[in-house]
């Protein structure tokens, strides 16, 4: 007992003394990562001069339920833009290559990831998810590492290090209703909301509370659901006895199809309007494409569902860069469906190409070079897949337009246009 | 069996244990300079995940209560530590005790329910805890975030800053943001196991005991019950509350999602592969649990070609792993390590000329499956 007693008062005295003298030194700031000269070039971590290689990291779920469905088309489409870009001599000259490494979706797996590649690229390329490029974001920040957020939240878009692209939810939903109220007159529509739990039904939200305000529509019933609920008769029931003809989901696909299933069952029908996570073509038939075996809900979906989102249709070659994107996945990945995450990642690639040649001209490839030219980077044109990009010194959104097609189980993809882009003034009253 | 024989082995036994314990710490203190990055944040999490477990150790492998609600006291600390150290400023040097502290209480306050159910339906209340706690965190923007999360502070203390991107020189050696978080994780582990180790040779921890093996007769023995269960429920919520606390402001951002079943289900896990009832049981067990992910995704990487879905490995791993050891080896992973020492033991005495062989193989403070 004497010597259990000994031996923890040893420890503790030894523990003591440990935190004191650690206390007394203190910590500093570590330099953020050496900078080398080669050829007139400011080279940082993650470019190789003597190879000319830049490497990009990209933390994205590879396995697990978000795998399928987003991590691994939005994964192809960036690699199938670098690959092009590659193949035809790379940005003057210099050649990208991807570090990639599975998430899961999970915040405590995407932080020993990051940990793991940090040193070895130059920039994240893409960084999927929200609470897990949350829990990246202070290392982010002091690294000063340009980040492709592949989230599409409010939150992120104000972050200087953030590259994300496209239109944020809350404006994709304020500007849903302005088509509906301002555009096509239905001030006395029911509308109501279906949207989910967490960070991204919130953002919905944002943007349907913004519309509220803005054309003071009748709405009629809002109702949420946890990600993990399989059973939808509650939420669809408060829908149909408020009489909403017009329901935004805020929701993913499993959810959403299940809604629409529940109510159609129940013969309730009105017209669905999709945030854009909420759509997959694997909704409408097994392999995602039309010739495929229809789903259970197929039906239902068809021409009652309008899906929200600022991308091109597959195919649609009204847009310019329609053509390069069709024959770089053709050569690329023959194998691929259209997708609509498969799109996003091509056009995010995109905008990082740009990123970096402005930084190869302003001969700095160090991390503070890559934000420098992020920062400085002004309007990037995409060619029509997604609206142009705009990044400057001062963050917002990337873009504030949306487009608006119906589910049409003819078209390519599935989707039919009825409204190109536009902004609506719920859209330009939120602030971010 | 001679009083002379069991002192002098157990005095052989002892020496080893110190040179091995001196072998562990030397090992685990050197253990930064050894791994790159991503095993470090790795080592890192499994340390802090390790506090926690040894605090259920105490409530379920020495008191032997069956609690599915670490996940909920996991973030009572963590919450607790969001709001007077993000929220408010302050430093660690509060923040950190009182999360256990927080934690600690509310552990008082459930603890009563223990004496009134027992085993399984035990489990089923203190799983009520995890979706009560689920709620508010849903629910308390001020506290939580919302459904969206939100950021944790780092641990400072005056100038002494564990953030991102500071680090400490000493003498020439350099220890980053994850080494600084794993010393003072290692530290407080190594406090919390000579805490445990201590309280299990004390009239409380012996109680407690007393409790696990059957209630009644430890009551007519004099052992105050309702005592014994609410300080195990607060012993353990208090590690839970620190190391919760520590997980958060380690991973800098968290989503009220995290604090789920399959957490406590973790915790469980464990304490039941690494040994029930043991002091290096729970630690034991953590490093197989939470280090599993990041072996399985080394092992076998991931890239958008294809590859094996770690997630369902990493599930069904879980579930074999503690079908094994109940089937095969309830005492856990200490169980197997004594019984390879003993078998060494045995070896070693057949070399040398027969003695008392029945008294070596005997476990001595091998314990019985609860």
């Amino acid at each position: 007992m004497s010597k259990a007693k000994l031996r923890s008062l040893g420890a503790l005295c030894a523990a003591g003394a440990v935190v004191f003298g650690l206390a007394a030194c203190g910590t500093g700031s570590s330099s953020g990562g050496s900078s080398k000269t080669s050829g007139g070039i400011k080279i940082g971590p993650g470019v190789n001069a003597s190879t000319k290689t830049i490497s990009l990291g990209v933390l994205t779920p590879l396995s697990g339920p978000v795998a399928g469905p987003i991590g691994i088309p939005l994964t192809a489409g960036q690699q199938t833009y670098w690959k092009a870009v590659n193949a035809s001599g790379g940005i003057d000259g210099w050649k990208v290559q991807l570090v990639e490494r599975d998430t899961k979706y999970d915040p405590q797996t995407q932080v020993t990831q990051f940990n793991q590649i940090s040193n070895q690229v130059a920039f994240i390329g893409e960084s999927l998810g929200s609470p897990t490029t949350a829990a990246i974001q202070p290392m982010l920040d002091q690294l000063k590492m340009v980040t492709g957020a592949a989230a599409q939240d409010s939150k992120f878009v104000t972050d200087p290090v953030m590259a994300v692209i496209g239109t944020p939810y809350a404006v994709d939903v304020a500007n849903a209703l302005d088509y509906l109220v301002a555009q096509k007159g239905l001030k006395s529509a029911k509308i109501g909301i279906i949207y989910q739990d967490d960070a991204y039904g919130q953002d919905g939200l944002r943007g349907y509370n913004a519309g509220l305000s803005t054309y003071h529509f009748n709405n009629v019933a809002e109702a949420t659901y946890k990600v993990t609920d399989t059973d939808f008769t509650g939420q669809v029931q408060k829908m149909k006895s408020a009489g909403a003809q017009y329901v935004v989901l805020t929701a993913i696909p499993s959810a959403a199809a299940a809604i629409v299933g529940t109510a159609a069952s129940e013969g309730y029908t009105p017209t669905w309007i999709f945030q854009g996570p909420a759509w997959s073509e694997f909704l409408m038939s097994a392999n995602g494409l039309p010739s495929g075996k229809p789903t259970p809900v197929a039906k239902a979906l068809a021409g009652h569902v309008w899906v929200l989102g600022y991308q091109a249709q597959w195919g649609d070659m009204s847009a310019p860069g329609m053509a390069k994107f069709l024959a770089d996945t053709k050569t690329y990945a023959p194998t691929q469906i259209p997708d609509y995450y498969y799109m996003y990642g091509y056009a995010e690639a995109k905008v990082e190409a740009a990123i970096i040649s402005k930084a190869i001209a302003n001969k700095d490839l160090t991390r503070q070079g890559f934000l420098n030219a992020k920062l400085n980077l002004g309007t990037v044109d995409e060619g029509g897949l997604i609206p142009p990009v705009t990044y400057t010194s001062t963050p917002g959104p990337a873009a504030r337009e949306t487009a608006i097609s119906v589910v049409d189980p003819a078209t390519p993809g599935f989707l039919k246009l009825i409204r190109p882009y536009f902004e609506g003034a719920a859209a330009k009253s939120l602030t971010f | 069996m001679s009083a002379v024989a069991v002192s002098r082995r157990r005095g052989h036994r002892v020496k080893g244990r110190t040179v091995l314990l001196a072998l562990i710490v030397i090992g685990a203190v050197l253990l930064p300079f050894a791994l790159n990055a991503y095993w470090l944040s790795t080592a890192v999490f499994v340390v802090i995940a390790a506090i926690g477990a040894v605090g259920l150790g105490v409530l379920t492998g020495y008191a032997g209560q069956i609690s599915l609600g670490h996940a909920f006291f996991l973030a009572v600390g963590a919450y607790t530590a969001a709001v007077l150290g993000g929220n408010d400023h302050l430093t660690a040097a509060i923040w950190l005790p009182a999360a256990g502290i927080v934690a600690g209480l509310c552990g008082a306050i459930v603890g009563p329910t223990a004496l009134r159910l027992r085993g399984l339906y035990l489990a089923i209340v203190t799983i009520g805890l995890v979706f009560i706690g689920q709620h508010v965190w849903f629910n308390v923007p001020a506290i939580s975030g919302g459904p969206g999360g939100r950021a944790f502070p780092p641990v400072q203390f005056g100038s002494f800053n564990f953030g991102v991107g500071q680090q400490m020189t000493l003498g020439g050696v350099v220890i980053d943001h994850n080494g600084l978080y794993y010393y003072l994780s290692l530290l407080l582990l190594a406090l919390a196991m000579l805490y445990v180790f201590n309280l299990q040779r004390t009239r409380v921890g012996r109680a407690m005991q007393a409790v696990r093996e059957r209630e009644l007769p430890a009551a007519v023995l004099g052992v105050n019950l309702a005592r014994t269960k609410v300080s195990a429920f607060v012993i353990s919520s208090f590690m839970a509350g620190v190391s919760g606390a520590l997980y958060a402001s380690f991973l800098s951002f968290v989503i009220p999602d995290q604090w789920s079943l399959l957490l406590s289900i973790q915790y469980v896990a464990a304490i039941i592969v690494g040994g029930i009832g043991t002091v290096w049981g729970p630690v034991l067990g953590s490093l197989v649990i939470f280090a599993l992910p990041s072996i399985l995704t080394s092992l076998f990487p991931q890239t958008s070609a294809g590859g094996v879905p770690i997630d369902d490995i990493t599930s069904i791993a879980y579930g074999v792993l503690i079908i094994v050891f109940f089937v095969a080896e309830p005492r856990g992973l200490v169980g197997l390590g004594s019984r390879l020492a003993g078998l060494a033991r045995l070896i070693g005495a057949r070399r040398r000329p027969p003695r008392s062989r029945i008294q070596e193989t005997q476990p001595i403070e091998g314990e019985e499956a609860t």
